[in-house]
């Protein structure tokens, strides 16, 4: 089975998606969904990326509107905001560029091995 | 010299067609290709002119032709990225060690040219797999096609599905060269998203060694910081001794900088009041970089855990504020099965990262978790193949291979994930499958299939006396078949 | 000039309905033809096929039944075909609420001038997938072009917070309207209204309290030895007589401390008498009394589920003609500890409700204008109609000159404030702060200014936002999901999920499905409901893929891409796509809740008896007195059913409906205390297995097994305390095969085996078949021919009836989980 990114579910937490701080107040939560929303609405290209302490996402209404709900029942707020609260990963841990030197494991992927055997049309683009 | 040979080969085909004679079909290979070669010689000796060199050019060319066509589709044919030109090259030169299954073979070779386009076509596509449906037979060359088929359509599961039952075939079910090709895929299929554990495995731990993914793995040891990894001047042989050398160098020049430790120390855990530090290092195991890294992922969910309690006042907080009345326990019941679920997928993909879960810890729930849809999957598949021997029905080969290779990809990645389950493994599978495999062998003369389930089954039967009797008498049944 | 907005809200109620509409400022009630605000819903369609609502229709309930029909409402979503012999026509549910709607809308466009063409229509909240689509195709039949949903506690939540005004803390609202009961649990916060929960119960209403009276008169009646039978069909002119004589005391009593039942010349069974009761208000409260004590303790239960104590609510809003009576007024203030809304109409509140709703959607009833000749560049904008927020966004995008106009300005039109010039982005979008006025409508101008900083006129030129509630999005009331093989449910929608929703999971075939088999199909049920097994939740579609619409056998475990959408109104859209053959299908049939014969339901009672008999015999004899009390509380429902069974064989449809929900009900609370049972019974089924495997692995088995059996036990063990039961099945599967493959190994096993299946002979699948065998068989053992006595005995295994139960339960569903 191939995964998908396992941290997408992490990227599109509501506070992410809504762009707002985890002690946002409810007025806060909603005038920026309903920004948001309006911004989507009339095709803004601009609001359909956000980032994230893990790296940019893009984001569409129905987003959106899941994080705002998700932002008005407080359990799942709560929850939400523990996820948040991740320090921001600053890229991989350890180096695995081919011109670095490794000091540790360099077990990153090997992006051109498909050309290695010429079959680079044999993996999903 | 050419007329006789002629005369032995009408006298030859006029005895088979008699049905007094029986030739395997290797040495009917082997026997057409000699004549048309001494054939193909006497024509150019009568026909050229004095010039030696166009005869000498000529021999060579039909030498390689009728000898050695593997090297010229592998070389030449193949490169050109026309796939019909390398699948009726194939037919026509007719490779010695692909005999038996000269048509899905010839698939093979197609597909490979395809392959090497940026794009290629849907009709060249539906092509290949039309000559594939109407290969007769399909054993391990006809499941490589059906392999690089899925891949072409891009359904990159059911490719490896394909390729990992090709590579474990017994070797008188695929030829050499096809588990190459098969073998060949998987690795790179995992070196491409920085899988090398499973790179390891496959050149270490397949069914026969073979030059490149063994050279592959031992690469793989050195960027994974095995311990028993090769040092340098080990890995300098290995590597000059596998082929591919140049596009190999980058991976193999980066493993040459790992410095090898022959013991491992682990990073230490987060503190204990470093919520988001440990929220931050799981992010980080999970990256695609470092998703393989099996400790580095459990360290950094136990960290989260732990760090868990520490905020449980934090919660109740929160909570109170935001006017909620439920107990901080059901949040945090609901962020640990969220830490669970966010796992799950990846120990489904990668059983190996879990290995070494220690009980009671979320890794070990989400293994419970993997190890129940595993499970409730072979046991559905079973349950088809019980009602198919019923009702004596069957889908076409290519189907059939597909639908085996789901089975047995379900239950190899249940035991890599959890040995203990062979013996609930076994006794699940053993009664289904073993009854479809007769009926597939009596009923629908599919000898190949049926012995690759048999091989399969005998595996595991290790505590049970009838059944490994029952399979070892249905496989010197079928092995006389192939 | 702006026209004014019309945002139409209708509260289709089971015995009245209402239509409210708000202009951005205020709520007007709009009165039909004879200048009421309420308007019955009873539809007459006479000889001639006119058709009357109303008042005018209520007057023939009596005089002409056959062709007068109200309270249709319970029966939306099903397919019972009501019957008018006067005109010779049959009409569902959907198309008599239809005529009311029709009618509604004239009053409208009497009253104001314009029929609307879009409105918000208020659905009880716990009504199921295929009654929501009932009423929204009841709408579209009416004549409106659009029409949104809207549950009615939130409906009233709306009404009730836009009057009451911001103030924090949960409320309730008690809807006992003429058919349905709702409870909601609400929540205001900072002018954000969010509904936190429901319950309630669709077969409990006024009309249940009227039923109460009627069974009160009927008793005293049958005490004076008249004798009237809700079976008897011959009775129903005289039931419906007692009904409405029971109405009218009803209402009596909400005043007066006694009322009269007088009805002249009542015929029953040929004997004409005058009936002339007093019913004195306790004796009626004592009738009620139930009936109000069920309706409190789903508050209680909606309470306790959102972890709110006693006292903890800050008020409560009664909704529906019944909630004005004295004792439910009494009981509800008693049981809840909170005060009540004042100054709200409970009759009204609904359709008041549902006209906000429109406002904040900005559901404009009013056909679209022409556009106007053009006066400037247009803009595209964005903005709520109605918010809670004071400082909400416009967003906005320049649809013409957007490289001339740099920057936008928006003035409030009291001169009192105004934005600072924003900044076009290079795609023309902006987004701009503004403030609004409290609790009132604010009219904005906005304007373009180029680069040198003129200003622009843009069209338009102007907008309005009200200051009010920001409603989340209505939530999903029973939870919707897929029904699998194992009858488990792959919950799509959790209840309580926001709308619109929409979630695509990927599924996998149980079987292969071979091409252009008649009749095989491959089913997807989509089921409503909390219960974790499907056969407990209802059924509210299917979607099919027949056979015939493959080229090639779909392969067991083929991938189906199962997506489920639900719109604001609950209307559900579902799409399967299956890779394998690049194909998706859409056809979702069956959203009808299928007609259940009277028979059937009788027979249903019957069961359901005996099995809570058994339950609480087991019960006693395990001294479970929770189980025990839980099932002596729930059985007086089948007596209840047992009264609607009767009643309906007496012609009434709606009592039908409900004893088929009752049953419904009481067969889920027998499944989970069956469930609960079977527990220990399991730990007990475990270790006899694990008994009779070891003494023969003992004796018959090699190491590996025994090593194999001690593991699997263990295993097994650890599945138990972790209430896994697939695990545990699975696990005690294999002990019990290890422990007949030592078992078979015993030299006299497989005679043994031949003599038990000689004895089930008659139970064959091909009875002369086994005769045959059997005969053989004695053969064999008379030679002792052990292999010929194996290869018999699994000849007969052949021939022995297999169980297909498992697949039914789960709706026939094709699908699994990966």
């Amino acid at each position: 089975m191939t995964t998908g990114d396992p941290l997408a579910l992490w990227r599109s937490n509501p506070f992410f998606v809504l762009e707002i701080a985890t002690d946002a107040t409810p007025t806060d939560v909603e005038r920026a969904g309903q920004r948001l929303l309006a911004l989507l609405a009339v095709g803004s290209a601009n609001v359909q990326t956000y980032p994230t302490p893990l790296g940019p996402a893009t984001r569409d209404a129905e987003q959106v509107r899941q994080a705002l709900a998700a932002l008005r029942d407080p359990e799942q707020r709560v929850l939400h905001e523990l996820w948040a609260s991740v320090a921001p990963t600053g890229g991989p841990a350890t180096d695995h560029n081919n011109t670095g030197v490794c000091a540790g494991p360099c077990a990153g992927p090997w992006e051109e091995a498909e050309h290695a055997l010429g079959w680079s049309a044999l993996w999903a683009r | 010299m050419g007329a006789i040979a002629g005369v032995v080969i009408v006298i030859v085909i006029v005895r088979m067609l008699s049905g007094s004679i029986k030739v395997p079909p290797i040495a009917l290979a082997f026997g057409v290709k000699l004549g048309i070669y001494v054939f193909a010689i006497t024509l150019v000796q009568v026909t050229t002119t004095d010039a030696e060199v166009a005869t000498g050019v000529l021999h060579m060319v039909a030498f390689v032709l009728i000898w050695a066509p593997i090297p010229l589709l592998r070389w030449v044919v193949v490169p050109l990225r026309m796939p019909r030109t390398a699948y009726w090259t194939t037919r026509i030169s007719w490779p010695l060690g692909l005999t038996k299954e000269i048509q899905a073979s010839a698939v093979v070779y197609g597909a490979l040219a395809l392959a090497r386009r940026s794009h290629p076509s849907e009709e060249a596509i539906s092509w290949l797999e039309r000559k594939l449906r109407n290969s007769e037979p399909i054993h391990g060359a006809g499941v490589v096609a059906a392999g690089l088929l899925a891949a072409l359509r891009k359904d990159i599961d059911r490719a490896r599905g394909l390729f990992a039952t090709a590579d474990r075939m017994h070797a008188r079910l695929i030829p050499r060269s096809m588990r190459v090709i098969a073998r060949d895929w998987l690795v790179v299929d995992a070196a491409r998203v920085g899988n090398w554990q499973r790179v390891v495995r496959l050149g270490r731990h397949g069914m026969i060694t073979l030059r490149w993914s063994y050279s592959m793995a031992r690469i793989g040891e050195r960027l994974t910081g095995n311990p028993k990894a090769w040092h340098k001047w080990q890995l300098w042989p290995c590597f000059l001794w596998a082929p591919r050398r140049r596009v190999t160098y980058p991976p193999f020049r980066r493993a040459l900088r790992v410095p090898v430790r022959r013991s491992v120390q682990p990073d230490p855990a987060p503190s204990a009041t470093d919520f988001p530090l440990a929220l931050g290092s799981l992010a980080r195991a999970l990256e695609r970089a470092n998703a393989h890294d099996g400790e580095l992922l459990a360290q950094s969910i136990q960290a989260v855990d732990r760090n868990l309690d520490s905020v449980q006042e934090m919660i109740e907080q929160r909570l109170d504020i935001l006017g909620s009345r439920r107990d901080a326990g059901a949040v945090l019941a609901q962020f640990r099965q969220r830490l669970i679920d966010l796992v799950t997928p990846l120990i489904e993909d990668d059983p190996y990262l879990a290995r070494g879960a220690q009980p009671g810890s979320i890794m070990e729930q989400a293994v419970w978790q993997v190890r129940r849809r595993l499970l409730g999957d072979i046991e559905a598949r079973c349950k088809d193949y019980r009602d198919r021997t019923t009702g004596e029905t069957s889908l076409d080969q290519i189907a059939e291979w597909e639908t085996w290779a789901w089975l047995t990809n379900s239950a190899n990645r249940l035991l890599e994930l959890d040995s203990a389950s062979e013996s609930v493994l076994f006794q699940i599978v053993y009664a289904p499958v073993c009854n479809f495999a007769v009926y597939q062998h009596n009923g629908r003369k599919r000898i190949a299939l049926a012995h690759d389930m048999f091989i399969w089954l005998l595996a595991y039967a290790q505590g049970v006396p009838e059944a490994r009797q029952l399979l070892a008498k249905n496989i010197q049944a079928g092995i006389a078949g192939i | 000039m702006t026209t004014r907005p019309l945002y139409v809200g209708i509260d289709l109620g089971t015995t009245n309905s209402t239509v409210a509409v708000f202009d951005a400022e205020e709520i007007t009630l709009i009165r039909n033809s004879l200048g009421s605000v309420l308007t019955p819903s009873v539809v007459r369609i006479d000889a001639r096929g006119n058709v009357t609502v109303g008042a005018r229709a209520r007057r023939f309930l009596d005089t002409d039944p056959a062709n007068t029909r109200s309270e249709f409402k319970r029966l939306m979503g099903t397919t019972h075909q009501l019957e008018f012999p006067a005109s010779g026509t049959l009409r569902r549910p959907e198309e008599l609420s239809a005529e009311v709607l029709k009618s509604l809308r004239q009053d409208v466009a009497d009253q104001l001038g314009v029929a609307p063409e879009r409105a918000v229509v208020s659905v009880p909240a716990l009504f199921e997938l295929h009654q929501t689509a009932a009423a929204s195709n009841a709408a579209m039949r009416a004549g409106f072009e659009r029409v949104e949903l809207i549950q009615e506690p939130v409906a009233s939540a709306i009404a009730a917070g836009w009057t009451q005004g911001g103030s924090n803390g949960p409320w309730l609202v008690y809807d006992l309207g003429g058919g349905t009961f709702d409870v909601s649990l609400l929540e205001t916060r900072e002018g954000l209204l969010r509904v936190v929960g429901h319950d309630g119960d669709n077969f409990l209403g006024g009309r249940d309290l009227d039923r109460a009276l009627m069974d009160l008169a009927i008793a005293r009646l049958a005490a004076d030895g008249i004798v009237i039978d809700r079976a008897n069909p011959q009775h129903a002119r005289a039931l419906r007589q007692l009904r409405l004589a029971a109405e009218e005391a009803k209402i009596e009593l909400t005043r007066a401390s006694e009322a009269p039942i007088f009805i002249a010349g009542l015929d029953v069974d040929g004997q004409v008498v005058d009936v002339d009761l007093i019913v004195t208000r306790r004796d009626y409260e004592a009738a009620i009394g139930p009936l109000i004590d069920r309706s409190l303790a789903i508050c209680t239960r909606l309470l306790a589920a959102n972890g709110l104590g006693d006292g903890a609510l800050e008020r409560v809003v009664l909704v529906g003609g019944p909630t004005v009576t004295p004792l439910l007024r009494e009981r509800v203030r008693a049981v809840l500890g909170a005060d009540f809304g004042e100054g709200l109409d409970p009759m009204t509140l609904v359709a008041q409700g549902a006209a906000l709703f429109a406002g904040t959607v900005a559901l404009d009833g009013r056909p679209a204008a022409k556009a106007p000749p053009s006066t400037g560049p247009r803009v595209w904008l964005q903005f709520p109609a109605m918010t809670s927020d004071l400082t909400p966004f416009v967003v906005g995008k320049l649809l013409e000159q957007a490289n001339t106009i740099k920057q936008i300005k928006i003035t409030r039109s009291d001169g009192e404030w105004q934005s600072d010039p924003t900044p076009c982005e290079a795609d023309g979008t902006f987004a701009v702060m503004v403030r609004l006025l409290p609790r009132q409508n604010t009219s904005f101008e906005v304007q373009g200014l180029d680069s040198s900083g003129q200003a622009v006129t843009l069209q338009p030129a102007s907008f309005s936002i009200t200051h009010g509630i920001t409603l989340g999005d209505p939530p999903l009331s029973r939870s919707v999901g897929v029904a699998l093989a194992d009858n488990r449910v792959q919950v799509y929608f959790n209840r309580g999920s926001p709308l619109p929703i929409r979630r695509t999971f990927v599924l996998h075939t149980v079987e292969t499905v071979h091409p252009g088999t008649e009749g095989h199909v491959l089913k997807v049920p989509i089921v409503q409901g909390e219960f974790a097994w499907a056969h407990l939740c209802r059924l509210v579609g299917t979607l099919e893929i027949p056979s015939t619409e493959l080229s090639a056998p779909l392969p067991v475990g083929s991938e189906v891409e199962l997506m489920l959408e639900l719109d604001r109104g609950g209307q559900l859209r579902a799409q399967a796509r299956i890779a394998d053959i690049d194909r998706i299908f859409d056809q979702v049939a069956l959203l009808m809740t299928p007609q259940v014969s009277l028979e059937t339901l009788a027979d249903a009672l019957h069961k359901l008896r005996t099995r809570a008999a058994d339950l609480s015999r087991a019960a006693f004899l395990d001294r479970s007195g929770k189980t025990a009390a839980r099932l002596s509380a729930a059985v007086p429902r089948l007596d209840e059913a047992e009264q609607n069974i009767k009643a309906a064989r007496g012609g009434d449809l709606d009592a039908g409906e409900q004893a088929r929900r009752i049953l419904s009900d009481f067969d889920a609370l027998l499944a989970e205390i069956e469930a609960e049972q079977a527990w220990p019974e399991l730990g007990r089924k475990i270790e006899e297995s694990f008994a009779m495997a070891v003494s023969w692995v003992a004796g018959y088995g090699n190491d590996a097994e025994r090593s194999t059996l001690n593991e699997t036990y263990q295993a097994c063990k650890r599945a138990f305390v972790a209430r896994d039961a697939d695990e545990v099945e699975r696990q005690r599967a294999v002990i019990e095969r290890l422990g007949l493959a030592a078992y078979f190994r015993h030299p006299g096993a497989w005679e043994w085996e031949f003599e038990r299946c000689a004895a089930r002979v008659g139970e064959s699948t091909d009875v002369r078949r086994a005769s045959e065998l059997v005969a053989k068989g004695r053969e064999a053992v008379r030679q002792r021919d052990r292999e010929a006595i194996e290869q018999i005995v699994r000849e007969l295994w052949v021939l022995s009836p297999v169980d297909h139960d498992e697949q039914k339960l789960g709706h026939g569903s094709g699908l699994r989980k990966r």
